[in-house]
């Protein structure tokens, strides 16, 4: 796991850094004269940046888990995602 | 940028060092600083601390990951039933008095803290030297960097630290505390992880933690991105630097680090279940 370690890292590494860069955009956006919707708009891409880099993680490490052969860890993780995707509609619906 | 953006970076900055120090989301400092010291509703705080708790973990996890101080597997196995707690706490709170929870749960943090001081090193009596023998998909083990070189450890009752991890959830999802305070302690005390290994993987599964409540306080249009943006700016630079320290500090300092952390929070949940 060590070599994917570094990847993993590299990919955390480049959301944090795309985050950073947006969020500082986004932020300036009253300077620059734009409005308050389009800077509420903005940000929320950026915010989508953020949501994804841990997803396009797990996603990395789904693959990693099928090429050891790791199968149970593998599902177990494609079962993360479906509970955390089917957890969140549940709980809209529900509400 | 006003002068309220910048207390928002001092507060994410505060929250991101120590919650990477020890693997904490830091939504145990931001929540309060905000609704307390500010005057803020704790729904757009708890909102904005869950999206802050994301950028925590993507930010710790570059640097320990680097570090091979994430244990990704234990990590996977564990957050699955977090998230399935943490959603079933969320909802157990309507029907629950809040008050007796809050003491149970600050109750459980000190015994956790008395637990890691009288039994800091357990973990580090466990290393061996060469690969502990495995036999099924849950029989884990992991490895860390000493003085010595590499030593191995064995990951131990990893299907009851699966079901305390739900109740870890359950509990967290109750009262709005990151699951991080439940699982870096159960995951040295119950499963014999390394306290550094503990606290890096914790970080990991503190991502997908936040992103399960921030997916759901999204949906619900309940998320400042102002706010939010401002925190996860000061957060992410203090997460760096507090993963930074992580990988230089010693085990046994931050266990006393962490131990400080569970007094000073069962001692602020206690006083809260009084007003």
């Amino acid at each position: 796991m060590t070599e994917f370690s570094h990847i993993y890292a590299r990919l955390m590494q480049y959301g944090s850094i795309g985050t950073i860069i947006f969020f500082i955009i986004g932020l300036l956006f009253p300077v620059v004269g734009m409005t308050e919707n389009e800077m509420q708009w903005f940000l929320q891409l950026s915010g989508l940046i953020l949501f994804l880099t841990p997803l396009i993680g797990l996603l990395f490490l789904i693959v990693r888990l099928f090429q050891q052969r790791k199968l149970f860890m593998a599902w177990w993780a494609i079962g993360l995602i479906v509970l955390l995707f089917g957890g969140t509609w549940l709980l809209h619906i529900v509400h | 940028m006003d002068f309220l953006f910048l207390i928002y970076i001092g507060i994410g900055f505060l929250a991101g060092f120590v919650g990477s120090l020890v693997g904490l989301g830091g939504g145990i400092i931001v929540v309060p600083a905000l609704t307390i010291a500010l005057n803020m509703d704790i729904k757009n705080a708890i909102g904005a601390s869950l999206v802050s708790l994301i950028s925590t973990s993507v930010m710790t996890v570059s640097v320990l990951a680097k570090n091979n101080l994430v244990h990704f597997q234990l990590g996977l196995l564990l957050v699955s039933t977090t998230i399935f707690g943490s959603f079933l706490g969320s909802y157990t709170a309507v029907f629950l008095n809040p008050k007796i929870l809050m003491i149970v749960f600050a109750s459980f943090m000190l015994a956790a803290a008395y637990m890691l001081l009288r039994k800091k090193k357990i973990s580090e009596e466990s290393l061996m030297d060469t690969v502990p023998p495995t036999s099924n998909a849950l029989d884990l083990y992991g490895e860390i960097k000493k003085e010595s070189g590499i030593k191995y450890f064995k990951i131990k009752r990893v299907k009851l630290g699966i079901g305390l991890s739900a109740i870890a959830g359950w509990l967290s999802g109750m009262l709005g505390v990151g699951g991080g305070i439940v699982q870096v302690p159960m995951m040295n005390l119950i499963c014999g992880v390394p306290i550094k290994i503990a606290a890096a993987t914790s970080s990991f599964m503190i991502g997908f933690t936040g992103l399960a409540g921030a997916l759901v306080y999204g949906l619900f249009g309940k998320i400042d991105w102002y706010l939010s943006a401002s925190l996860v700016l000061g957060t992410m630079l203090g997460s760096y630097a507090g993963s930074k320290a992580a990988v230089k500090l010693k085990s046994g300092v931050m266990a006393k680090i962490l131990v400080a952390v569970l007094i000073v929070s069962a001692i602020r949940l206690i006083i809260k279940s009084q007003e």
